[in-house]
């Protein structure tokens, strides 16, 4: 759903009158790409819509601090969105810590062959990842953390980071190879 | 929306991307109130409170007022006299009261020979409404025990007559000395009400009746003079408590001490979590089946048994790690000839986690490139112990089969550890490696099954062959293990 700039501001001043209506319209205009996000880190559609769900509460909840001179609603509400995700798997997995990074389109160029995709091939291959190399790669390849940030978050050595990614980018580079040979063959 | 968002917005119009209906249903629910409707809300809830609060206090007034308004008891107290007292008061609401109290009576050994020996009945033109007929009961016997009722009946009158009994109620209790089990068994105090609106008519039998359910209570009781034959015919007294008592008294009951000794199997070897970074290098594992001993103390009864003890195991884990590096030609410390690598890694497996700290070093002129595969291979030793509380109950069937089921709980230690680490690069070689085992947890608590037959080999002692059947709660990574094993069973009867 495409909407104005300033239809979405007065939206966002609606929400912080606590006006229902202008909650919906919010929610029907960034649902699927906030939901983008959290199909990236989990594979399990149920999982990913109670984790909308969550951000999406916290985002209303909060949105009396949304500050439209910092940034545009979907670089802050993207941002809550991965801190929700992180937050869960963190306490899920105690692996995994809370990062504060937005998504940064600039960190997608690696050597992999991601642009070739379109976001739903990406996000299905990304999703066919084991569970730890998803979370490295969408971290360092998509939201553009770097390596000493992801070990300070994931509380592992910078050289995990290092090798556990590489056997991310060899997983995944498999997987899209093995799908470009599936789509030449048929 | 800026030109760009709306870009990055439609890559995402698909089906795939869009969220199911109930998850705005779920944010829904959890939206504030609109402001207008929330200024009602917080006085209903202070109102709520208030009603909440009030009524919790007058239900429980109420209640415990209706608990303490009974007042009619009859108890049943044993002691050691050797009077027998029977006390009946009588009184009207005029506090024209009969009481009549048999003190000294004659010991016997009589069974409940109650009797009404006396009864006599008054007529007043009195207006009021109700009788009050008290008795009370306390009887005393020679052997070891007394027995004393005290009984309050209520007896109210519809007619306008009042009715005023005299009762005497001479009560003869016989007891059973010497039998402890049985006397802390009738160590009891019985209390019941009677009260109720009765005609004339049935104002006595009210009275004889309650009097007859009193008589019954002490029929349980077996006379001294049967105390003999009581003893050895125990099945001859149909009373049941008595008859279980006896037999419970009777009853097999076996202390003991078992040694068991077990070889553990594991069904499948235990796997690293899939979530754990680079849990994918661990490339083999081997826990080898160890034995274990177990010292327990057991307690039967009948086929029942329970048994807590200690299991002492000790283990042995070998690993081997595949590693692949990316080496990084940045993160190079420059010591002129020789450039060096520092690397750190955390290396998961099922049991621990090894903390490794590594050099790689290189000659300046060899040719290596920016991330660079680097292959070295990690062998690892671990060698632990485990020692375990081992509760368990059983059952055993005349056949000599017995099974249970039990916990144990458990903390595991660390004996020995060795690590070796080689590197199949030509030109990148370990300088100086260290690890460091950290244990993923100290204490675990396996849940097991078994079945064991046993065969007595002397009066005191078995000997056995059974199975286990164990299972870590706490890992759910850990599989099934089977033990089969030996045991030693020495009783003290």
């Amino acid at each position: 759903m495409t909407r104005l700039k300033g239809e979405i501001s007065e939206a966002i001043k609606a929400c912080k009158k606590g006006d229902h209506s202008a909650f919906r319209m919010l929610y029907d205009s960034y649902k699927n790409s906030l939901f983008a996000i959290c199909l990236r880190y989990v594979s399990d559609r149920m999982e990913a819509e109670d984790m909308l769900q969550e951000a999406f509460i916290l985002i209303f909840k909060n949105i009396s601090s949304y500050d439209s001179e910092k940034g545009s609603f979907y670089t802050w509400s993207s941002k809550i969105v991965v801190n929700t995700i992180l937050g869960k798997l963190r306490k899920n997995k105690p692996l995994l810590v809370f990062q504060e990074q937005v998504p940064k389109k600039e960190h997608s160029s690696v050597d992999l062959p991601i642009h070739d995709l379109s976001m739903k091939e990406l996000v299905q291959q990304i999703q066919s990842l084991p569970e730890g190399y998803r979370r490295i790669f969408n971290m360092y390849v998509i939201d553009g953390m770097k390596h000493r940030e992801i070990a300070k978050e994931m509380d592992i050595s910078v050289s995990t980071s290092k090798t556990q990614l590489m056997y991310a980018k060899r997983a995944m580079q498999k997987k899209i190879s093995e799908m470009h040979n599936y789509s030449q063959v048929n | 929306m800026e030109p760009e968002e709306n870009k990055y917005n439609e890559d995402f119009n698909d089906d795939f991307f869009s969220p199911d209906d109930r998850v705005w249903g779920e944010i829904e629910k959890s939206l504030p109130e609109e402001k207008r409707k929330r200024s009602f809300f917080y006085p209903l809830l202070f109102l709520g409170a208030i009603a909440l609060v009030t009524s919790t206090f007058l239900l429980s007034k109420a209640f415990f007022q209706s608990k303490y308004s009974s007042k009619e008891t009859i108890e049943l107290v044993n002691s050691s006299s050797s009077v027998a007292e029977n006390k009946v008061n009588i009184d009207n609401q005029d506090n024209n009261s009969i009481q009549e109290n048999n003190e000294n009576s004659e010991n016997s050994n009589v069974i409940s020979n109650n009797e009404v020996s006396s009864l006599s009945k008054t007529e007043e033109n009195s207006q009021s409404e109700s009788d009050v007929a008290k008795s009370e009961f306390i009887s005393k016997e020679d052997r070891n025990r007394e027995i004393e009722f005290n009984t309050t009946v209520n007896v109210h009158s519809t007619k306008e007559s009042t009715s005023n009994f005299q009762l005497n109620i001479p009560m003869y209790v016989d007891t059973i000395s010497n039998q402890n089990e049985i006397n802390n068994k009738e160590e009891s105090q019985v209390n019941s009400t009677v009260e109720g609106q009765i005609d004339e008519k049935t104002h006595m039998n009210s009275l004889s009746n309650s009097l007859d359910l009193l008589s019954t209570k002490t029929l349980s009781i077996p006379p001294i003079n049967m105390l003999s034959e009581f003893e050895t015919q125990s099945d001859k007294y149909q009373d049941e408590i008595l008859t279980t008592s006896i037999q419970s008294v009777n009853k097999p009951i076996h202390y003991g001490i078992a040694l068991n000794a077990s070889k553990e199997f594991y069904i499948s070897q235990p796997s690293v979590d899939s979530e754990i970074p680079l849990n994918e290098l661990l490339q083999v594992s081997n826990m080898q089946n160890q034995f274990f001993t177990q010292l327990q103390f057991f307690y039967e009864i009948q086929n029942h048994g329970f048994a807590i003890g200690l299991e002492y195991a000790r283990y042995v884990y070998k690993m081997h790690y595949d590693i692949h590096l990316p080496y990084d030609l940045s993160s190079e410390e420059d010591h002129g000839e020789i450039h060096t690598n520092h690397l750190t890694h955390s290396l998961p497996n099922a049991l621990t986690t090894l903390e490794t700290d590594l050099i790689l070093q290189r000659s300046e002129s060899s040719p290596v490139i920016h991330n660079e595969d680097i292959y070295l291979t990690l062998d690892a030793f671990i060698q632990y112990q485990i020692v375990k509380l081992d509760f368990r109950y059983y059952y055993s069937l005349p056949i000599g089969l017995s099974f249970g089921a039990g916990a144990q709980p458990g903390k595991i230690f660390l004996i020995h550890t060795d690590n070796q680490l080689a590197s199949h690069h030509t030109y990148v070689t370990k300088r100086e490696f260290n690890a460091n085992v950290v244990l993923n947890r100290e204490y675990l608590v396996d849940l097991v099954a078994f079945v064991n037959y046993d065969k007595q080999i002397t009066p005191n002692s078995s000997i056995g062959i059974g199975v286990q059947v164990r299972k870590d709660v706490l890992n759910p990574n850990y599989p099934l293990r089977i033990a089969p094993g030996v045991q030693l069973k020495y009783f003290i009867r």
